[in-house]
C-alpha cells in the first residue's frame, strides 16, 4: 500500500476489533467464519479491499429493524458495498455471537433467527426484508 | 485556544446524533495528522507501535462518548492529539520500560528547550494549541521533578539547564562559586549538575547536556 493513510486506517481497523461499538469485528468474525482474506471479503460485499478499513471503522448498526435497514444502507453507501450483502454479513454474526452465549436470553432469540435463516433460500437478496428477525 | 471549525463541529455533530458512518470519517480526517503530532512529541519513543494504538484509542474513546470533547474550547485535532499524548505517556510509564520513559520525556524536554531559544524550526511552527498541550504535558512532569529537588539552590540550576545554560559562570553565580577558580567552579558546577541529572534518571527523565 503505497498511501500511508491508508496503512494507517488499516490499523485502526485492526485495532477495532476488540470494540463491539465498530463494525470491524463483524467482518473480522465473518471473514474467520468463511476462511475469506481480504480479497473474498471484498468481492462478497461488491466493494473495494482499499474501502474495507472505511467499512470497519463505521459504527455497529443499530439492531431495532428501522433503524438497522437505514443505518445498513448509509453505511454501504459511504463505502460502496452492497447493502444486502453487509445486511446479511451483521445479521449472520449477530446470531453466531449469540448462539455462542447458551444463558443468555439472546440465545433462543439467536436460535430462532437461524433456524429460520436455514428454512429460507440462500438468497442475499431476501436480506432486504427488514421483518426478517424472528424474536 | 481556538475553538473547533465548522468542519469539526459538523463531525463532532453527526457523532453526537449516531450517524454510523461519522466515526470512520473521524478517521479519514484526523488519524493522520495526529499521528504525526503525537509521535513528534515522542520523537525517540522506539516502539512506535505503542503511539499508533494510543492515537487509535483516543480516536475510538472519543468516537464512542462524542460528549467529552466541547468544541468551543479547542480544535478536534488538538483535542484527539491532547488525549493520545496523555495516554501513551501512562502506557510508557506503565509499561516499566525506563529507557523508553527517559527517551519520551527526553522529547517533551526537548520540545520545551526549542521553544524557550525561540528558535523558528524547520518550517514547523506550532500553532497556539500545540503549544498549549506541549506545556500541560511538560509542566506536570517538571512539576514532579521539582518537587523531588528539595534544595532551592538545586531547583534554580535544573531550571538553568533546561533553559540551555552553558555558561559555567551563570551556574557558579546560582551555587555562590563565582570567587573561584575557573578550574574549581567547573568541577563544582559538573557535580552538581550530575547530582540533578542522577536524581532526574532516577524519576525516569533524561536531562541532555
Amino acid at each position: 500500500m503505497s498511501d500511508p493513510n491508508e496503512s494507517l486506517m488499516g490499523r485502526a481497523a485492526e485495532r477495532a476489533r476488540g470494540r463491539a461499538f465498530f463494525l470491524a469485528g463483524h467482518l473480522d468474525e465473518y471473514r474467520r467464519v468463511h476462511r475469506l482474506n481480504d480479497e473474498g471479503l471484498a468481492r462478497f460485499l461488491h466493494c473495494e479491499i482499499s474501502d474495507l478499513p472505511r467499512l470497519a471503522l463505521c459504527r455497529r448498526p443499530n439492531s431495532l429493524p428501522e433503524q438497522f435497514t437505514r443505518e445498513v444502507v448509509m453505511i454501504a453507501d459511504h463505502v460502496g458495498a452492497d447493502p444486502d450483502s453487509l445486511a446479511l454479513l451483521i445479521r449472520e454474526v449477530d446470531a453466531l455471537t449469540a448462539l455462542r452465549r447458551p444463558d443468555s436470553r439472546d440465545a433462543e432469540a439467536g436460535q430462532g433467527f437461524l433456524l429460520a435463516a436455514r428454512d429460507k433460500p440462500t438468497d442475499p437478496s431476501d436480506a432486504n426484508d427488514p421483518t426478517d428477525d424472528n424474536q | 485556544m481556538a475553538p473547533a471549525s465548522k468542519r469539526d463541529r459538523d463531525l463532532h455533530n453527526s457523532l453526537l446524533s449516531g450517524d454510523p458512518r461519522a466515526p470512520s470519517r473521524l478517521f479519514e480526517e484526523h488519524l493522520d495528522s495526529v499521528v504525526r503530532r503525537t509521535g513528534a512529541s515522542f520523537r525517540s519513543l522506539r516502539d512506535r507501535q505503542m503511539v499508533y494504538d494510543c492515537v487509535v484509542d483516543a480516536f475510538m474513546n472519543y468516537a464512542e462518548m462524542p460528549t467529552q470533547f466541547d468544541p468551543d474550547r479547542l480544535g478536534l485535532a488538538s483535542y484527539l492529539t491532547m488525549s493520545a499524548r496523555g495516554d501513551l505517556l501512562n502506557a510508557v510509564k506503565a509499561s516499566g520500560r525506563e529507557k523508553s520513559r527517559e527517551t519520551a520525556v527526553e522529547s517533551v524536554e526537548d520540545a520545551l528547550l526549542s521553544r524557550n531559544a525561540k528558535s523558528a524550526t524547520s518550517g514547523n511552527t506550532s500553532s497556539e494549541e500545540d503549544r498549549t498541550v506541549d506545556q500541560v504535558v511538560g509542566s506536570d512532569l517538571l512539576g514532579k521533578l521539582h518537587a523531588e529537588l528539595v534544595d532551592a539552590t538545586d531547583r534554580t540550576v535544573l531550571n538553568l539547564m533546561l533553559q540551555g545554560e552553558r555558561e559555567t559562570k551563570a551556574f557558579a553565580r546560582v551555587l555562590g562559586i563565582e570567587n573561584e577558580s575557573d578550574m574549581e567552579q567547573r568541577r563544582q558546577v559538573k557535580r552538581s549538575k550530575d547530582r540533578i541529572k542522577k536524581r532526574a534518571q532516577r524519576m525516569g527523565v533524561r536531562l541532555g547536556e
